[in-house]
């Protein structure tokens, strides 16, 4: 069973975005870049499904500050084989470009995959969420939004969640996508010593992709930060002037 | 020159030269060769026909060897040891070629021993037990004429390590026997190879002589052949083999022995020897050397040395042991990681007492309290503590080590130890996670960004001086500290803290967005390379600025940067912010103007009293301060009671409620009420001096507002100000308790700018 897990980083909400002096992109210079949480919930899936039974499972991000310690974090929590992709990445890359990429790479490097787990959406996903674009290179079914996969001979049991609290159970043929929205537990920690551990060994594998491909994508033409809306009133004044107004506005509101 | 021959040397001489010659000699040629008149050799010519088949061709005579067996007279001691000699060589050999085993009869006979018969008896008895094998004998049959005759003789050679046999095509010049083995050399001038070769006689598989004979030329010298040749093994170049026995028994053993003609024997301090001798080929002498075992050490060549030392390597492969050895269980290597700590060796001392289970906050609830996990160990089921989380209960709050009798390391030791080994097996609370994987990435265990960690400077006058920015030396280095710059309560604590600093005139900078967390209570949870990590960005950070000492606002910052960083080779003078200020006590004291008419009861911090035995400073402050009445709680110095925010508990509080449903926190509230007699008005802040002097002015006979009306709860370390804040929302008349760290009370005293 080989599985093929294609992660990408996203700017980490940590620190404030910026919008280039253009106006239409993420100024990316002092950006910090995040593992995307959901793939990580991927990540942490298919290694569930290899402690489950027999499976090799490929780890492979773009390279981006970060890169290796995301790939050497994944190895030392049971991944097999840490791939770079190497190419010109600085820029915000969309969804279209990354999903050529990542496909002629499995393609490229033999990789064979009877499952690729990707997670189901960023928060940077402009041009639609990676892996639907990614199963139709790899001409591969496609079921997203999966939160349990089980294996059985050539089959994949998939647990769906639908909005609503829906959750359905579905058959996929083999090899197939899926959208990974939550690992069926919380992506475990791994000992910083284990991690350095893996930096030491070492057994990140390069591979250099050609220009990257990103039409298909929408042209942004303005990015703004959230505007600013009515301001909310702010009541002042001690307990009972402020819940005197309070009862004033609801009453107006109609609610009491 | 013969004429002082005697007889039988010249009837021997005679019979050499006869022996040597294939054209015959006459009796002139010989009479002028030993120097006698001829008629002395016609009369031993005479006698020498009686023994030897002495033939004559025209007047010429000769012997010829094929036809001729020396007869030797021998001593019966000269037998004896020519039957030795024999023996051995007969003795270990898989084929014995019928030459061998007549000789050996025969000389067993002429040792004409009453047993001489028995012995030959039993030399024949050899004979039956091996297979005949006439294509060997024959080859030695042919070896030995070849070499008799100077013939050149074709053999089909098989090199031990050679695919397949070869023919070769040989002058044979000299037999030599090996020095170290019973077998045979034939060293011959090899026409193919056209040089001197060294052939195993055993490894010769079939012998043909050609028509082609040789002579040996004169300068070929055996001795000089045989002397440098290990085997002898003749072939291109000499290596040196260098052997060192380093007990003196051995050394005594190999000085015995002339092992190999070449060999020298240097002596060695402490009795032992360095053996070395010139050889040809070092494969000959692998068997030899692997004999004396560990007691032998290859020095040279480098590969010889590689050789044995795999063949070694191997036999411990193939001649494993049934009875293998029994690996060390979790139990033994864990005790040996505790062993390796400061004092590791006093958890061989445990009591049982327990004392460290009953002062544990949460020893109640543990599975295994530190005690029964040391009684694990002893009875070798540890691995049965590390299928619990009892370790997640534990603050790190030092009681257990503060009351071991034995002084064991328990907190230190034994309780991170255990955090460790769950961690590494991925058995961490969630709550811990986050906080844990935080402080990888942002360098807080908070998750906020690094950059906003000076945030809290923006807008105080004068401005803080960060280092990077300020570019000169400093004499203090503050050291911050991750509530202090990034928890709204803290960022409080740290103001005041900048703000009595600026009153004293301390020439002080930040790290800002240099500093990283200080990693301490992450070690304490067991997270020892985040620790490390987390050290060496500190280090670099300190590494580039000139000061003269470090002062924090966390005694868990204390506390590492005193105790824990010097182990990875960053030491600077370091101190908590109340020892400092203690210190400048005399300075302080004249702006500490205000009177803040208060009980003040002081929380010792687990890392400033039990694990540092700071208690005086933080008090000297308190007293310093007007209108403060200093009251102790029940639980105070040594037995101070832990906020429960240690050892990764300040990340644990929702997985520790779940356990115990209750608070380490609110039990410490308690106390402070008890011991303040904070009861009665609710207030949430300091009165005010205008409040103060309304009261004075109240009603005649009416208390003032003073120190029975203001209870304070007064802390010292940045885990406490909010954990003491929320429990006291929870406990029942807690709510006048007022939390404020010793630097805000100082800050207050000193009044407005």
């Amino acid at each position: 069973m080989n599985i093929v897990v294609p992660v990408k980083v996203v700017p980490d909400l940590v620190d404030e975005l910026e919008i280039t002096g253009d106006g239409n992109a993420l100024d990316m210079t002092f950006m910090r870049m995040a593992l995307n949480e959901s793939d990580d919930h991927a990540i942490e899936q298919a290694i569930l499904l290899k402690e489950r039974g027999e499976a090799t499972v490929t780890v492979m991000i773009p390279d981006v500050e970060d890169a290796e310690r995301i790939l050497y974090t994944a190895v030392a929590k049971g991944a097999d084989q840490p791939i770079k992709l190497t190419g010109d990445f600085e820029d915000a890359v969309n969804n279209h470009a990354l999903a050529r990429v990542f496909a002629r790479a499995v393609k490229e490097k033999e990789l064979k995959p009877d499952l690729v787990l990707t997670g189901v959406q960023a928060h940077d996903d402009l041009d639609g969420s990676l892996g639907p674009l990614l199963a139709e290179y790899l001409e591969m079914p496609y079921v997203g939004y999966v939160s349990g996969v089980t294996l059985t001979d050539g089959k994949a049991t998939v647990r769906k969640e639908y909005p609503g609290g829906l959750i359905a159970e579905m058959e996929v043929t083999l090899p197939a996508v899926l959208g990974i929205q939550a690992a069926e537990q919380p992506p475990r920690y791994v000992a910083i010593s284990k991690t350095s551990q893996a930096m030491k060994i070492g057994g990140i594998v390069e591979h250099a992709v050609e220009e990257l491909d990103p039409s298909g994508g929408p042209t942004v033409s303005r990015m703004s930060q959230p505007e600013v809306g009515e301001r909310a009133e702010m009541i002042d004044g001690d307990e009972d002037k402020v819940a005197t107004r309070l009862i004033e506005i609801f009453k107006e509101l109609g609610v009491v | 020159m013969g004429r002082g021959m005697s007889r039988v040397a010249r009837l021997q001489r005679i019979e050499e030269l006869l022996l040597s010659t294939s054209e015959g000699y006459t009796v002139k040629e010989l009479a002028d060769r030993l120097g006698v008149h001829r008629t002395t050799v016609w009369r031993d010519l005479t006698e020498l026909s009686l023994e030897a088949p002495v033939q004559q061709f025209d007047s010429r005579y000769l012997i010829d060897p094929k036809d001729y067996l020396s007869s030797v007279r021998l001593s019966a001691g000269e037998s004896l040891m020519l039957y030795l000699a024999m023996r051995r060589m007969v003795r270990r050999r898989s084929h014995v070629p019928p030459m061998m085993r007549l000789a050996l009869e025969k000389v067993a006979l002429a040792l004409r021993h009453p047993d001489a018969v028995q012995l030959a008896e039993s030399i024949k008895a050899m004979q039956d037990g091996q297979p005949a094998d006439p294509e060997r004998a024959q080859t030695w049959e042919t070896l030995v004429r070849a070499w008799m005759d100077r013939i050149t003789v074709r053999i089909t050679y098989q090199e031990l390590l050679g695919p397949r046999p070869y023919d070769y095509e040989v002058q044979p010049y000299l037999f030599e026997p090996a020095v170290l083995s019973e077998g045979v050399y034939l060293i011959a001038h090899s026409l193919t190879h056209n040089a001197m070769r060294t052939f195993k006689v055993e490894r010769i598989e079939k012998a043909m002589l050609t028509s082609l004979r040789f002579e040996r030329p004169q300068d070929v010298d055996a001795d000089e052949l045989l002397r440098q040749v290990w085997g002898p093994w003749y072939r291109d170049e000499l290596v040196e083999v260098r052997l060192r026995f380093d007990d003196p028994v051995v050394a005594r053993r190999v000085r015995e022995t002339v092992w190999l003609p070449s060999q020298q024997i240097q002596e060695l301090p402490g009795g032992g020897v360095e053996w070395s001798a010139q050889v040809i080929d070092v494969v000959e002498l692998v068997p030899w050397i692997r004999g004396w075992g560990p007691d032998c050490e290859v020095m040279a060549p480098l590969g010889l040395r590689e050789h044995i030392s795999e063949m070694e390597r191997r036999i411990g492969g193939v001649m494993m042991v049934t009875k293998v050895p029994e690996s060390p269980t979790v139990s033994d290597t864990f005790l040996k990681s505790l062993r390796e700590f400061v004092d590791g060796d006093r958890f061989l001392t445990c009591l049982h007492c327990a004392s460290c289970s009953g002062v544990c906050p949460f020893g109640y609830l543990m599975e295994f309290p530190p005690r029964r996990m040391i009684a694990a160990i002893r009875a070798d089921m540890f691995e049965e503590v590390l299928k619990t989380d009892s370790a997640w209960m534990c603050v790190a709050c030092y009681a257990c080590t503060e009351v071991c009798p034995q002084k064991i390391p328990i907190a230190a030791g034994l309780m991170t130890r255990v955090k460790e080994e769950l961690l590494l097996t991925g058995n961490v609370p969630a709550e811990l996670q986050d906080a844990l994987e935080n402080s990888g990435r942002y360098d807080n265990p908070l998750g906020e960004s690094p950059r906003k960690r000076a945030d809290w400077t923006k807008g105080i006058e004068p401005e803080i001086p960060i280092m990077a920015k300020a570019k000169r030396p400093v004499d203090v280095l503050w050291f911050v500290g991750d509530y202090p710059s990034y928890h709204p309560r803290v960022q409080l604590v740290t103001k005041a803290l900048a703000k009595v600093f600026h009153a004293l005139g301390v020439d002080f900078g930040i790290l800002g967005p240099e500093e990283v967390t200080d990693g301490d209570s992450q070690r304490m949870a067991g997270e020892h390379g985040l620790f490390e990590m987390l050290a060496e960005k500190n280090a670099r950070a300190f590494a580039k600025y000139d000061f003269n000492e470090i002062v924090t606002t966390d005694p868990h910052a204390f506390n590492s940067l005193k105790n824990e960083y010097p182990a990875l080779g960053i030491s600077y003078p370091v101190r908590h912010y109340t020892q400092y200020l203690a210190e400048r006590l005399d300075e302080l004291q004249p702006l500490l103007t205000e009177e803040l008419s208060a009980t003040i009861t002081f929380h010792d911090p687990c890392y400033l009293g039990r694990v540092n035995g700071i208690y005086e400073e933080p008090r000297a402050l308190l007293k310093a301060i007007p209108g403060v009445e200093l009251v102790e709680m029940s639980h105070s110095h040594e037995s101070s009671l832990c906020c429960g925010g240690g050892g990764g508990g300040m990340w644990l509080d929702g997985f520790q409620w779940e356990k115990a449903h209750v608070r380490l926190s609110e039990w410490r509230v308690r106390e402070a009420v008890s011991a303040s007699g904070a009861d009665g008005e609710f207030r949430t802040a300091l009165p005010t001096k205008r409040e103060i002097e309304k009261a004075r002015k109240k009603k005649p006979g009416q208390e003032p507002v003073g120190r029975r009306d203001v209870q304070i709860l007064a802390v010292a370390c940045p885990y406490e100000a909010p954990r003491f804040e929320d429990a006291a929302k929870m406990v029942e008349g807690a709510g006048r308790l007022i939390v404020k760290d010793i630097a805000e009370l100082l800050a207050e005293a000193m009044g407005e700018e």
